[in-house]
């Protein structure tokens, strides 16, 4: 969340004069972080290493600490990106910073470190902590020593806190045949899963949200967990079940927490304690920022790695945690799991992610628009083979595959059931992060994958608009100049129209809103926030295999450019809240109208459910319950009451044959519209800020601004002042009240 | 006296040297004589297929509509396309009872009566789809309105609800307009059927009729003003139906050719469909001489016309939509024909603009069979059309995004195969009990009903050339 | 004696059959001459030339669609702004509340729908429709009148009817039946 809002910051370019920063990303598979990227070089993730070897190489010719790498060329040293990398960094030596994946060898962070320091980014844009509670060691080695120890016998009582090892365990460890060795297996977990099957015990966990505990931030502000709720099923937190352990008393998380922090709080006790629990830190700490200089072995540990280093030929296979389930742990999470993948809008399911070039070498062909159907591989490596469905993506890179992780999970819940390849099987110890030559085969078979976006191409449309910065610096109001919109008088913001506007009452505020796509990464997050907030149903594999997902904000992710290496832009879109909107006019018995305050009203409980609004939508934003969703996922009275506390009960929920759409979080501004009423006797516009809606409180980069229009000051008046701003389809003159920022990209003209 | 003109007489409406009691007879006897087999075994089909629409739709209304094909972004499937193929197929009926009245066809007694009540078993087949296509069907009649203790009317400017205005007058105007020209057919049954029963039904829905000329001058004027009034309606219904569509702003649905291509399109259709209805009933009840090839030769030529209409229609909206240069229209165009549902397009093509120009040649306008095979062939193809229309543009409008493949699921083909059920159901009762045939006006446009047939003392005269040579009687 | 020979029954009328539409119109352009009012012409099918034969009168049913046609009309339109407008004013897509091109359908159908309404009713009103016990179903002859029979039947009601000279006239035009019709009471 962090590296998207300091990112974002960035490139929240509000006028001509502003700058943005550049990235560069090198990558396998296409991740978030690449699509926002200026420049993208795709590569087998075994080369990562070799391309940053290359990279440190170059900069070793003109900076110190680097000399271990003197002499050193392998295949990149004579790509243009080196050269131009090169010169860049050295050009803004303390303002730029390099980061490698956690998937990479402990040798390439190394690297990635020195070549920080080497530049003077340490303490600039780079901090380093020594962090008081880790210890130094390789923790796979030690995990695997543990499990060989209790298989021999070494341990009559093994305690597993929150973790899931017979799921996620490198599968030759054997760890389920380990644990059956001791005499008594505790497992402390908040559901019950593979672990706790195997265990003897098993304790509820408590949420984090249900407990009392403490923890440090990034850069070691301490800070103390506050429970929103009593435990609702009896669960104890990590921190009591640990005191009880150790200590043999049963403490409250509550007294233990304090009793820790007794050590932390300096003068009168209860007043600091009152202080950090409404402030939620502790005020001046932190840890201190250190200036590590390079180890003794760094020069030839690194030298060896480097000359060690090699591609391999074939095709890799590369393990990663799933952008939405994680590691898996929310395999039974039916929102998380229905959230389209950022970049595949896959939902359901796990993939072979492959490149075009790379699908077409192994006879793979991808699915037509009319099904969804994919070609199942079977994959071997090992002596062990997995069937798992491809999936196409451009961008990514050639002879390499990746898949994720966290799926294939069985009998911890009606929602995981039967999802996906579990590829926790294949992941073996000598081969934790990728497997570097697998052999692929096509079984022939299909299988469909529901997606929740069948089209990749904007077709030359104007939807996202987009330029580079330079382009925007000649030509600020590039973004209206793309569309010619008939009609517009001079000076005129408008289309003609036929007939005189509605007029809106003074004393309403006018909603609006406004979406940056230059900050947005297209995570995906509103998306959740609006279907919490607003009771969105679950609707399962085989209904978004039929088109018919609920989220009111969906992000269209499309590709730009060449089949083989494109850019991708992501656009959010919600329900636009036209002040003409094509979607009112044409309901028979007016259950979509207009408020007083600009909103798009849609009323269920007058919806016959005809559909033309949804037909007529140009952006197609509309939402219908084909069945009775809510019966699945919602409560029928014979739920557990915790399914029902789930829900927001400020927002209706909508029975079979209803339309439904984003509403601008209403039952929130009804809220504030109250309050303010009440606070100040006669106005019932909010102030600013006092009314965020769902997707624009959860937004990490802060790409949504929602406001009132009739303020000038607000800042979604501002935003749209920005000459970036453009409406969605302005020419059909439906006047979205939503618009958006085109999005710009920085790219290096030397690597154009 | 002035020059003397070779005259040439007109083709006879009804062949076979028939008088007034034998048309009498040959149609009165369809209804009097008892029931033949194969209309039990017909009738038992119907009824099953009818039972099947009615299970479908139990199904529909107990699960939701999401037992049909449906999704975002397409709202509209099988059943707006079967209620709109519906609709246009009725619109055949009114069309040859009221335009072809007003510009004075006779020909039009031969097949009116079929035709109009095709079009109310039409008409009903169609209405129930907007009925059931909705959400929650049990209140689908909020769009009436009906005061109510919400407060809420409907909404005026939406198109559907046009539509349920019009749908409702259309149904009820062809209603009343079938009626009033059965009031006399009815009352020659009365004065036939043996059964007390008979009599006693035939009688009351006669309402007394006597047949006496101050019932027949308010009775034609009443006809001609249903006519007048009918044909505006034809045409208004279908283009407001062509409203659903053309009001909307989608690219391929939004475009001022709708209405007439529209209203051509249904004219197209139910000539076809009364086409293919007509040669099955002259056949299984003997009626050649009244429905005879010259009839069918007269509507295949309005087939062919308003098929070459309905294919300018197709080509003028993709030289519109080039020349308009709105680059979403000009993609819905050539994405009909080149896209993903351009097995349809072509389908639709082939079946409405290429198979009626074989009715160019007269040998296959006056072929039975020729014109029995492309009138099922046309009905295919203005099925096609609706389904182009329907679904092409939903599934692929502005933004790529939102994109969506749809097809159907078994429910909405059954659905769909069960609206026969219906038609041929009612089809079959009107064909066992009531006249098929307009008596009265056949009658009416044969050469012994006009006076001036006669000679001065009122006799018939000895040969029908004769006819020729009279002088006028009206002196 | 029975009933029917007590006293002489009502004639309603007498019924004369002609066998074509040519002998027809003869006789009832000899009928209207003769001054007879309560008369008229039955056969299948309405037959060319009758009407000023019988010197009728162009039929009123016009006046009544057109009545129906303006209530139709404007109560569509009435309906249609008095909900939009008045009753329960909504935006709906920026629109006008009296949106008067969007009511042009709804106003259109209603229009002919109350017309068509007024042409039926209207013409089953002006000919007295229904009347099931109308006398004349009580000659045996006149069943033929909807497959190939003409008559005429002057009612006794008539001021100029009188049992011979009547008989004469319907003769004379070439009848080739004569009957009466008797009253209902007496049938």
């Amino acid at each position: 969340m962090e590296s998207t809002r300091r990112f974002s910051e960035s490139r929240n370019v509000e006028s001509t004069g502003d700058s943005m920063n550049r990235l560069y990303v090198v990558e396998s598979n296409y991740t978030v972080t690449g699509t926002m990227a200026d420049h993208r070089l795709r590569i087998k993730s075994g080369e990562i290493a070799l391309f940053g070897y290359a990279l440190a190489a170059r900069l070793a010719e003109s900076v110190t600490g680097l000399s271990a790498f003197s002499g050193y060329s392998n295949k990149f040293s004579q790509h243009s990106w080196v050269a131009v990398l090169a010169e860049e960094l050295l050009n803004n030596r303390g303002m730029s910073i390099l980061t490698a994946g956690t998937d990479h060898a402990t040798e390439l962070h190394a690297v990635v470190a020195a070549i920080n320091r080497a530049l003077g980014n340490v303490n600039e844009t780079v901090s380093l902590y020594d962090l008081p509670f880790t210890q130094p060691g390789d923790n796979r080695e030690a995990f695997a020593r543990m499990v060989r120890e209790i298989g021999n016998g070494a341990y009559d009582t093994v305690v597993i806190i929150g973790t899931n090892p017979s799921y996620t365990a490198p599968a030759d460890l054997g760890f389920d045949d380990a644990i059956s060795q001791a005499a008594a297996v505790i497992h402390l977990s908040g559901y019950y899963d593979e672990t706790s099957k195997n265990a003897g015990w098993h304790i509820n966990r408590a949420h984090y949200l249900e407990q009392w505990g403490d923890g440090y931030s990034y850069t070691g502000v301490q800070s103390v967990i506050q429970p929103m709720i009593q435990p609702l099923f009896g669960g104890r937190s990590e921190i009591e079940f640990l005191a009880t352990i150790i200590y043999g008393e049963d403490k409250t998380g509550h007294e233990l927490v304090r009793e820790t922090w007794s050590g932390a709080i300096s003068g009168n006790f209860d007043r600091g304690w009152n202080k950090v629990l409404h402030d939620g830190l502790l005020e001046n700490s932190g840890f201190e920022a250190v200036t590590p200089a390079l180890n003794g072995n760094f020069d030839a540990t690194t030298r060896e790695a480097a000359g060690n280093a090699s591609s391999g030929d074939g095709i890799e296979l590369v393990f990663k945690t799933d952008p939405k389930l994680f590691d898996g742990r929310w395999a039974n999470n039916p929102w998380l799991q229905e959230l389209p993948d950022p970049v595949t809008k896959i939902t359901w399911d796990n993939v072979a992610l492959m490149s075009p070039a790379t699908a077409e070498r192994l006879g793979f062909r991808g699915s037509k628009f009319d099904s969804k159907e994919e070609p199942v591989a079977r994959i071997e490596a090992g002596g062990s083979t997995f069937e798992i469905p491809v999936w196409i993506l451009p961008g990514h890179a050639d002879d390499s595959i990746t898949v994720y992780q966290g799926y294939g999970r069985k009998s911890i819940g009606r929602v995981a059931d039967g999802i996906g390849v579990n590829l926790y099987a294949f992941r073996t110890t000598a081969n934790m992060l990728s497997i570097s030559s697998v052999t692929v085969n096509n079984t022939g078979r299909l299988y469909t994958i529901a997606a929740t976006q069948d089209h990749h191409s904007m077709e030359g449309r104007p939807l996202i608009r987009e330029a580079s910065l330079e382009e925007y610096r000649t030509n600020p109001n590039f973004a209206d100049d793309m569309v010619k919109v008939p009609g517009i008088p001079e000076g005129e913001e408008h289309a003609i129209n036929l007939f005189d506007g509605p007029q809106y009452p003074k004393y309403e505020p006018q909603w609006g809103m406004a979406i940056d796509l230059n900050t947005c990464t297209g995570c995906g997050v509103c998306t959740i926030a609006c279907q919490a907030e607003n009771n969105i149903p679950v609707v399962g594999k085989r209904e978004v295999k039929r088109g018919r997902e609920m989220h009111w904000i969906r992000i269209d992710r499309y590709f730009n450019g060449d089949t083989d290496n494109p850019q991708v832009v992501q656009q959010p879109v919600p329900c636009m809240h036209c002040e003409q909107a094509p979607c009112e006019q044409v309901c028979p018995v007016a259950a979509t109208a207009h408020s007083d305050d600009g909103l798009n009203q849609m009323t269920y409980n007058r919806c016959i459910g005809t559909r033309y609004c949804a037909n007529n939508c140009p952006y197609k934003v509309r939402r219908f319950n084909f069945f009775n969703y809510p019966k699945e996922f919602l409560t029928t009275g014979s739920d557990p009451e915790i399914i029902q506390m789930a829900m927001n009960p400020d927002v209706s929920i909508r029975f079979r044959g209803v339309m439904e759409k984003c509403t601008y979080c209403v039952q929130r501004i009804s809220r504030a519209k109250i309050d303010t009423k009440r606070e100040t006797g006669n106005s019932i516009k909010p102030a600013d800020g006092s009314v965020k809606t769902a997707c624009q409180q959860a937004c990490p980069a802060g790409a949504i601004t929602f406001g009132d229009l009739t303020d000038s000051n607000s800042i979604v008046s501002r935003t749209k002042r920005n000459n970036r701003n453009y409406m969605l389809l302005e020419e059909l003159n439906v006047r979205p009240r939503t618009s958006y920022l085109a999005k710009l990209r920085n790219p290096n003209p030397k690597l154009v | 006296m002035s020059k003397k003109y070779e005259y040439v007489p007109e083709q006879p409406l009804v062949q076979g040297n028939h008088t007034f009691s034998s048309i009498t007879a040959l149609i009165g006897d369809i209804v009097e004589k008892p029931t033949p087999m194969w209309w039990y075994i017909a009738f038992g089909v119907s009824n099953l297929l009818l039972a099947m629409l009615l299970g479908m739709i139990a199904y529909l209304v107990w699960e939701g509509t999401g037992i049909w094909g449906l999704n975002n972004p397409v709202g509209w499937g099988w059943a707006i396309i079967n209620f709109v193929w519906w609709v246009g197929i009725g619109h055949a009926g009114t069309l040859i009872s009221a335009i072809l009245f007003l510009f004075r066809q006779g020909w039009r007694t031969a097949i009116n009566r079929f035709a109009e009540a095709m079009t109310i078993f039409a008409v009903m087949c169609a209405g129930i789809f907007p009925a059931i296509h909705v959400g929650r069907i049990w209140v689908v009649y909020w769009m009436f309105p009906i005061p109510n203790q919400m407060q809420m009317w409907p909404n005026f400017n939406s198109p559907l609800l046009w539509d349920v205005f019009a749908v409702s007058t259309y149904f009820t105007v062809s209603l009343l307009f079938w009626y009033v020209g059965l009031v006399p057919d009815f009352a020659t049954l009365r004065d036939r059927v043996k059964s007390k029963f008979g009599r006693f039904i035939y009688g009351f829905f006669a309402l007394g009729w006597t047949g006496g000329n101050r019932q027949w001058q308010n009775y034609e004027k009443s006809y001609l003003i249903l006519a007048g009034l009918a044909t505006p309606l034809v045409l208004s219904v279908h283009t407001i139906v062509s409203f659903d569509f053309a009001v909307s702003i989608i690219p391929g649905w939004h475009t001022t050719i709708f209405p007439p291509y529209f209203v051509a399109g249904a004219i197209f259709s139910g000539f076809a469909m009364v086409m293919t209805l007509m040669i099955i009933a002259r056949k299984i009840y003997g009626l050649e001489d009244i429905m005879t090839v010259n009839h069918i030769e007269k509507m295949n030529m309005i087939i062919l016309v308003t098929g070459t209409m309905v294919g300018f229609a197709y080509v003028m909206e993709f030289f519109i939509a080039w020349y308009g240069g709105v680059e979403y229209e000009k993609f819905a165009f050539i994405n009909r024909a080149l896209g993903p549902y351009s097995w349809a397009y072509w389908m639709m093509f082939l079946c409405n603009v290429f198979s009626p120009q074989f009715f160019w040649s007269k040998k296959l306008r006056r072929s039975v069979t020729a014109s029995f095979i492309l009138s099922i062939v046309v009905n295919i193809g203005m099925w096609f059309e609706r389904f182009v229309i329907t679904v092409s543009s939903l599934a692929q409008d502005y933004l790529p995004g939102a994109w969506g493949y749809y097809s159907p699921t078994w429910v909405d083909v059954l659905t769909y195969v069960g609206t026969f059920g219906l038609f041929f159901t009612n089809f079959l009762l009107f064909l066992r009990f009531m006249p098929m045939v307009a008596i009265a006006e056949i009658k009416m446009v044969m050469p012994q009903a006009d006076p001036h047939y006669y000679d001065e003392n009122g006799d018939e005269p000895v040969t029908a050339n004769e006819f020729a040579k009279k002088p006028d009687l009206n002196a | 004696m029975s009933k029917a020979e007590q006293q002489p029954r009502k004639v309603y009328g007498m019924l004369a059959e002609y066998s074509n539409p040519a002998k027809l119109i003869r006789a009832a352009k000899l009928v209207n001459r003769a001054g007879y009012q309560k008369y008229d012409a039955y056969s299948p099918f309405p037959i060319h030339g009758m009407d000023e034969a019988m010197g009728l009168k162009e039929s009123k049913l016009g006046y009544i669609v057109l009545f129906h046609a303006i209530l139709g009309f404007l109560g569509a339109l009435a309906l249609q702004i008095w909900t939009s407008s008045i009753a329960y004013p909504i935006n709906i897509s920026g629109k006008p509340f009296m949106n008067i091109p969007a009511f042009i359908p709804v106003t259109f159908e209603l229009t002919v729908l109350l017309s068509a309404f007024g042409a039926v009713f209207g013409m089953f009103f002006m000919n007295n429709m229904p009347r099931h016990n109308n006398p004349l179903f009580s000659s045996q002859r006149f069943e033929k009148v909807t497959d190939d029979g003409f008559f005429i039947c002057i009612e006794a009601s008539d001021d100029f009817f009188d049992e011979d000279k009547t008989k004469k006239l319907l003769e004379d035009a070439g009848a080739i039946h004569i009957e009466h019709i008797f009253t209902l009471e007496d049938r």
